[in-house]
């Protein structure tokens, strides 16, 4: 049974702008364990990304958050910014979606490899250059010692992001943070990228938090999932049950409208509308405009995260039955002038 | 299935209208304007401007409207009380109010009202910088644009003049036209001037066109047969407008400091018309002896120029924001 | 069956593009920039496309997918090679010659924030077509108002601008004003891709309706394989800038012949936990070379697993190497990947 080494607990995030406060994560709970990898799904407007950046404290000052984040024992939102900088990188490292700006451009990778290291431990430059050639190997970057001098323009992207990968792994982190790593690469290059990070996760033993839209990268490696839309959890459980047996209607909306790589399917089922202004959410349950299993309860109340019929699933619906009931659940999103 | 029975389901639901659209329905235009008059120093510079030229020209009247002011700047008089001020500056303290007097900012060394003076030559110094700020933006944009759009030879002649241009300092050539050409009036001076300030504008309205060439709304275009007239005028102009009536601004801050450092040194606005510049050149000996008549055009030159720029950084940061954008 | 005798059996093809190459030149520095090198962002292309179809051109970045949807288009003028719209050659055409052409020939662009000008009102940036082709008058507006609704939009949102809705209504904008002049073939060059997942499919289903009551053909580009293998009819793959395999949807994806194609398919990830974690997937070595400098012979020969002397020496030509569809690789073998 393995430990928890993280527990976010109804964090919330608000950023004040011309049109008011705009909150961007709305009281969102999850945990994760050691060595799991913990998907964060969602589109525009869900707020995944802005609740991995108030993991790692970057978020700009303007931002207002409350709730709390538990890292092993600590209380990170209480931490002193001198203690976050010892977390930040050492034991929370992130990678971020476009490699080509991540990285200064002035400095050689070796260097910003090495400087991330010597951040973390007292040793002398040419022993971090060392643990950075490491690392550049450890990735796949083929003859390290040579690349280790080169400049990140020089890097393709591919390459730059196991660059990155390596950065984020070289002080032996608890947690690595992905957010949307593969979604600037082409899909060969991405294939290539996630293993890269499924092998270097077990050698340092790290959990993953990934954050993505693409359900295919998810299939592939997460353990737990969460759902978020419009700024909070609507389903959490673990990876197949997201598949097999969602009981989100966002869920199987989401699953009815990508199109299948390994068959011609029919009609594809679209979820009608857009993802909602934070300024300007609706009442109840932000998703009840696009829903079709919209009641009037969904309407004036907004469901909680709440636990269903399985085992580590939990779900924010009103209707969840109707969708544990449904033989396929991607059926609901069928209009009715169409017939199969 | 009969296709023709198919109904699309439209995107837009009719009873949640609002929901849809993502932000407050402002154009582009009424966002611009409402971070403008928030800007503080823009919205001072404005009236600090305002001030100017609604008592430049009012005062002593321009052309042939009549002014209020009783005097005018041509006509000689007695010294009273050797030319001082009569503006009180300090008001209230000796118990007598805020007193004008018949010479507020006091008279020249042959007596003339130094309040017309200097109102006269705030008008033409206002004049030159606003014709340099017009005269320049419009040959800055259409050879901009030219290059920018066509490319090739045209974009190469027109980059290696402005090339040319931008190394003469401006300075030395206006005073070498000023010099020959000053005594045609100030309204030459402006145009001629014009015709050597236009080139930093015509670089900024360029690099405008060449990002915007790429922008896939003017490929659109150009898949549909817009002409090239079209693509110009209706896409890509419109586009810019930020970036040109910046310019434009800051063009006029930087005309004034100009027209008045070519006065000053002899080459700009000539006897017996007069400008800021001129002023401050022709009474810099009195410097010690009668400071009124260097100080009052040197404060409307400092106002108008600090003005100008309050109101072009105001207006930059209007059209270019720096949102916090929010990545969810 | 060769390719030559492929286009001269049946040259009554809507629109049929042979040997298409467009280079780029790159030029050095100095005062007057001489050209240095090139681009060879497509290097001999050819297919064909007929009405009321789906063409799909799917390649990663940097193969020339939509540098040759640009092309057809004459969007880039062709350095050689045909491209015959209705038997009509399309690339000897003057300016003034190709605009009315223009009207059955549009585009629908990727990004639905920048293919909108930003200061237009969504009515005249639809009804802007007619106008330039001289059409005026009511006609038009009541056109605009029908081209809304048909794409799902409201028409009386229509004095709105693009930056009041959402990505995937602008995208639906696109097409409305791609349909203004009643076109016969619709470039469209990635679509969905800058959308949503949950709005892709809305636009997805748009497009296929259309098709469907309004006969167009469609050349679709993009690089997303599972939308291609749902919309398209024919496939391409393409890579660095040529054909590798083009056949029926169910040829390229269930019987894929080409090793990049093979690849390709292993590499796209499956929306099922089961069926990607148990996938045999190709993972290939090193990078996609420079276009400014391709490999000599097979361009794919640097990351190919089969590669020979022979494919340094002899580029492989896009025939039929017997598996029913056209393949350019001397080592071409049916291998099941999805």
């Amino acid at each position: 049974m393995s430990t928890e080494i993280l527990n976010v607990s109804d964090l919330t995030v608000g950023f004040p702008t011309d049109d008011g406060l705009v909150t961007a994560v709305r009281g969102v709970s999850y945990s994760l364990k050691e060595r799991e990898v913990l998907a964060i799904v969602g589109e525009s407007g869900s707020g995944k990304s802005v609740s991995a950046m108030a993991l790692m404290g970057l978020l700009p000052k303007t931002a207002r958050i409350t709730g709390s984040i538990r890292f092993r024992d600590e209380e990170v939102l209480d931490m002193t910014p001198r203690r976050y900088r010892e977390i930040r990188g050492q034991n929370i490292a992130m990678i971020f979606q476009d490699p080509m700006t991540s990285m200064n451009p002035v400095y050689t990778v070796g260097d910003q490899l090495a400087e991330a290291y010597r951040s973390h431990h007292r040793v002398e430059r040419k022993v971090a250059l060392g643990k950075a050639v490491e690392m550049l190997d450890r990735v796949g970057i083929p003859q390290a010692k040579d690349r280790a001098r080169s400049y990140p323009h020089e890097f393709s992207g591919g390459m730059r992001q196991r660059a990155m990968i390596a950065m984020a792994i070289i002080n032996s982190p608890d947690i690595i943070i992905a957010d949307e790593p593969t979604t600037a690469l082409d899909v060969t290059v991405q294939a290539q990228i996630l293993e890269t990070l499924v092998e270097v996760k077990d050698s340092v033993n790290a959990a993953v938090i990934l954050i993505t839209h693409d359900l295919g990268v998810v299939a592939g490696m997460a353990h737990r999932v969460l759902v978020m839309y419009a700024g909070r959890g609507v389903e959490r459980c673990d990876v197949e049950d997201i598949y097999r047996r969602p009981r989100m209607p966002y869920t199987a909306g989401l699953l009815g409208s990508i199109p299948a790589l390994d068959s011609a399917g029919g009609k594809l089922h679209p979820i009608a509308g857009a993802p909602p202004s934070l300024i300007n959410l609706p009442a109840g349950c932000p998703f009840s405009p696009r829903c079709p299993l919209v009641s009037d309860r969904c309407q004036t109340e907004e469901p909680q995260l709440l636990a269903t019929d399985l085992a580590h699933h939990e779900v924010a619906c009103h209707n969840w039955e109707q969708v544990a009931a449904s033989p396929d659940p991607t059926l609901i999103f069928r209009t009715a002038a169409v017939e199969a | 299935m009969s296709l023709s029975n198919l109904r699309l389901e439209p995107e837009i639901k009719a009873d949640a209208p609002e929901r849809e659209f993502t932000i407050k329905a402002r154009t582009q235009g009424q966002m611009v304007r409402a971070r403008f008059f928030r800007h503080r120093g823009a919205m001072i510079g404005f009236g600090a401007i305002m001030f100017v030229v609604i008592i430049a020209y009012t005062s002593i009247g321009f052309g042939p409207i009549p002014g209020w002011w009783g005097l005018d700047f041509s006509s000689t008089g007695e010294l009273v009380n050797e030319g001082r001020p009569t503006l009180d500056l300090i008001p209230f303290v000796d118990g007598d109010g805020l007193a004008i007097g018949a010479h507020p900012f006091g008279q020249d060394t042959i007596g003339r009202d130094y309040f017309a003076l200097t109102m006269r030559g705030t008008q033409i110094s206002l004049m030159v910088a606003f014709v340099i700020g017009i005269l320049s933006t419009f040959l800055g944009t259409v050879a901009g644009a030219i290059s920018g759009y066509y490319g090739g030879t045209s974009e190469a002649v027109i980059m290696r003049f402005t090339d040319l241009l931008l190394t003469i300092p401006v300075l030395i050539v206006a005073a070498v036209v000023g010099q020959g050409f000053g005594d045609s009036g100030p309204f030459f001076l402006a145009v001629v001037l014009s015709l050597l300030i236009w080139t930093y504008l015509a670089r900024l309205v360029r690099g405008e066109f060449l990002s915007l060439r790429e922008k896939e709304f003017v490929e659109a275009a150009r898949a549909m047969g817009a002409s090239s007239t079209r693509i110009i005028f209706r896409h890509m102009l419109p586009n810019c407008i930020g970036t040109i009536i910046v310019s434009a601004t800051l063009t006029i801050a930087a005309a004034i400091l100009i027209e008045a450092a070519l006065s000053y040194l002899g080459f700009g606005v000539q006897s017996p018309d007069t400008s800021l510049g001129l002023l401050i050149s022709t009474y810099q000996t009195a410097f010690s002896t009668r400071p009124w008549l260097f100080w009052w055009p040197g404060l409307f030159i400092i106002t108008i120029a600090l003005s100008v720029n309050f109101i072009g950084d105001g207006l930059r940061d209007a059209f270019d924001p720096r949102q916090t954008r929010v990545r969810a | 069956m060769t390719q030559a005798d492929d286009t001269a059996a049946t040259s009554s093809h809507l629109l049929e593009v042979e040997n298409l190459v467009k280079e780029f030149p790159v030029k050095g520095g100095g005062l007057i920039r001489r050209t240095v090198g090139a681009v060879q962002a497509v290097s001999d292309v050819s297919f064909h496309l007929d009405s009321g179809e789906t063409l799909g051109l799917v390649g990663e970045s940097g193969c020339g997918k939509s540098t040759t949807g640009r092309a057809v288009l004459q969007l880039h003028k062709p350095t050689s090679g045909s491209v015959r719209y209705n038997g009509r050659e399309l690339t000897t055409l003057s300016q003034k010659e190709m605009r009315p052409v223009r009207r059955d020939l549009q585009i629908v662009f990727q990004d639905p924030y920048a293919s909108l000008n930003p200061k237009m009102p969504v009515n005249d940036i639809v009804g802007e077509p007619m106008r330039v082709h001289g059409i005026r008058g009511p006609q038009v507006m009541d056109r605009v108002a029908d081209l809304l609704e048909r794409v799902g939009l409201n028409p009386e949102h229509g004095n709105r601008y693009p930056h009041e809705f959402s990505g995937g209504q602008r995208q639906r904008v696109g097409v409305a004003r791609a349909l203004a002049l009643d076109p016969k073939i619709i470039i469209l060059d990635e679509p969905v891709s800058a959308l949503d997942v949950s709005v892709q499919a809305g636009i997805v289903n748009l497009l296929e309706e259309l098709q469907g009551q309004l006969g167009l053909a469609y050349l679709f580009i993009a690089h997303d394989l599972s939308v291609i293998r749902h919309i398209s009819d024919r496939v391409a793959v393409m890579y660095l800038g040529r054909i590798v395999e083009i056949g029926t949807r169910t040829e390229v994806y269930e019987q894929s012949s080409h090793p990049y194609t093979q690849a390709l398919l292993s590499s796209a990830p499956i929306a099922d936990p089961d069926k990607e974690r148990a996938r045999e997937r190709i993972v290939l070595e090193g990078d996609v070379p420079s276009p400014v400098d391709p490999p000599s012979g097979c361009r794919f020969r640097t990351r190919c697993w089969k590669a020979q002397d022979i494919c340094a020496t002899e580029t492989p030509e896009l025939v039929d190497r017997g598996t029913g569809h056209r393949v350019a690789c001397h080592f071409a073998e049916v291998r099941e990947v999805v």
